[in-house]
């Protein structure tokens, strides 16, 4: 960040200017500074006022002296106040942060993650690959062999679904298409994986 | 409970096999329970990897052909078509008797021996359809633990022949937690184990909390919100996992032992505790106690957090469950 987009940040937000200066976090080019004294409660507010995919978000946090709380917004390297956009979410979480007289004590960079590319598709038919797809294409009808007969995907527009299947409960085929993640047959040891950068999880529950 | 850490962490996670030859984080899915295991396991090589993986997962294939009721020559299948009880190994009286324990403990909003019940849904059926309200009723007179006695010979004796148990979530989880305990004795310190959503985080992920997302019940593709989650076990139950709709009403496969019925108060409910035995048990109790006093009975569970998606699609969750939210939206206490 450049001496003049400093001095912009001085004037729009201070208590964050200071804080950053002070504390020397990593300079991001698109994030959002807060300082807070609540920065559990704080993070998935910011998430949703900014609209960013809660599984993308990446924050740091970091204890700082008291200072007053604030909220800055830096896009594309430039230092924003978000009270400029008077309607917007932000500013009206900028507001309430800034009229909250407690200190805030925590400094939190919150940034959204680069999004996923363009993804093929893997087959796994009793744990080894069988069938890869490349991106950017469709299928009306792609056909894996599993341990109890074979399996018929479609993959049209980017969504993979079952067609048929040859289990008896065809839970595969009811789940729908989809556009990220897999669909799996547990009878005919299947996995149907769309590939590409992960959204940033381990695992998913639920 | 290890309370998560907060710090940030990037790690994406690929599907399929994991990388060959390398130091480092390698993932490899497996069959179980009529569901998918995901292993991911940090270790020095691919192929000391699959070795301790083949290793769990022999663990866990054990534990399923004892107590997984829809292996027909599990020790509970036999138990469930016995006429009285019968004879079992210590491991499965132990097993009940944990199941019990959690019976007691949710008031029982957890019951295994709802099976009866959940069988006149035939969820696994080609026409599943609700039963008719003299067959729930007649069913229900079979439903409750005190019908299940593991006395300390290692019988178990059933007041009825239709007394029989849906223990599958519950074993699903004790299979998870075997394999777990087989990892660590391998000398792996980073380890997940999720049996189509059930989970143990082994350790951190190099040093960051492993990073696990809740799924929003109304976009199956959607993160609702993420879970700093490290050793610990994290467990779902949802309204949209298993269900069919008849005459426009969806019935789903988490009935409510007191009625028979699916529980309507919320839509999903997650828990993070020590296992994920008792995560199964804690979430299925959860969500049939339904958001106020099912976050109410939690709160005072030392060992467990939980939240909810209620039936508008807001995040509700118990005090202690924002410390493990990494990040998340409409996220908001239990007390408002």
């Amino acid at each position: 960040m450049n001496r003049r987009d400093w001095m912009k940040m001085v004037a729009v937000g201070m208590p964050v200017a200071a804080a950053y200066r002070r504390h020397g976090e990593a300079e991001a080019a698109n994030a959002l500074l807060i300082v807070t004294d609540d920065p559990h409660a704080v993070i998935p507010l910011a998430i949703a006022a900014a609209g960013m995919n809660a599984a993308q978000a990446v924050h740091s946090l970091r204890p700082i002296e008291p200072s007053r709380q604030d909220l800055t917004i830096v896009r594309g390297g430039r230092v924003i106040d978000p009270a400029s956009e008077p309607q917007g979410p932000l500013a009206e979480l900028a507001r309430r942060l800034r009229d909250d007289r407690t200190p805030g004590t925590f400094l939190v960079s919150l940034e959204a993650r680069r999004p996923p590319a363009k993804q093929g598709v893997v087959f796994e038919s009793g744990g080894k690959v069988v069938e890869t797809i490349r991106a950017g294409r469709s299928y009306r009808s792609i056909t894996i062999p599993g341990a109890t007969g074979d399996t018929v995907f479609s993959l049209q527009d980017g969504v993979l679904r079952v067609v048929s299947s040859s289990c008896r409960h065809q839970l595969c085929r009811r789940s729908g298409g989809v556009r990220s993640g897999r669909i799996v047959c547990a009878p005919n040891r299947l996995v149907a994986s769309l590939r590409g950068p992960a959204p940033g999880l381990h695992a998913i529950t639920g | 409970m290890t309370r998560a850490s907060f710090l940030p962490f990037v790690l994406t996670v690929a599907a399929g096999c994991s990388d060959a030859g390398n130091s480092g984080t390698h993932q490899f899915t497996r069959f179980s329970m009529g569901t998918v295991v995901d292993y991911t396991v940090a270790a020095p090589s691919a192929h000391e990897a699959r070795a301790v993986v083949d290793s769990a997962h022999r663990e866990m294939e054990r534990i399923s052909h004892l107590l997984w009721e829809d292996d027909s020559l599990s020790v509970i299948h036999r138990l469930n078509e016995s006429q009285a009880g019968l004879d079992v190994a210590d491991e499965v009286a132990r097993f009940l008797r944990r199941a019990r324990s959690l019976v007691e403990e949710s008031g029982g909003a957890f019951d295994p021996t709802i099976k009866p019940v959940l069988d006149l849904y035939a969820f696994d059926e080609d026409e599943p359809r609700p039963p008719t309200q003299d067959a729930l009723a007649r069913s229900l007179e079979s439903v409750g633990y005190a019908g299940l006695t593991v006395h300390d010979d290692g019988r178990v004796s059933k007041e009825t022949a239709a007394t029989a148990v849906a223990v599958g979530g519950f074993a699903k989880g004790y299979a998870v937690d075997r394999a777990v305990a087989v990892l660590a004795g391998a000398g792996i310190r980073s380890a997940i184990v999720n049996a189509g959503g059930d989970m143990f985080c082994l350790g951190t992920a190099g040093g960051e909390p492993w990073r696990v997302g809740v799924r929003d019940p109304d976009e199956a593709e959607e993160i609702l919100l993420v879970l700093n989650v490290a050793d610990a076990a994290v467990a779902t139950s949802g309204d949209y996992q298993q269900f069919f709709e008849y005459d426009g009403v969806r019935y789903h496969h988490i009935l409510d032992p007191r009625d028979g019925q699916p529980a309507r108060g919320v839509r999903s409910a997650t828990v993070v505790t020590t296992t994920a035995e008792r995560a199964d048990a804690l979430a299925t109790a959860l969500f049939v106690l339904g958001a106020d006093e099912g976050l109410e009975w939690l709160d005072g569970i030392p060992d467990a957090e939980g939240l909810v998606v209620d039936l508008d699609g807001s995040l509700r969750f118990t005090e202690g469950m924002r410390t493990y939210v990494a990040s998340g939206i409409r996220a908001t206490p239990s007390g408002g």
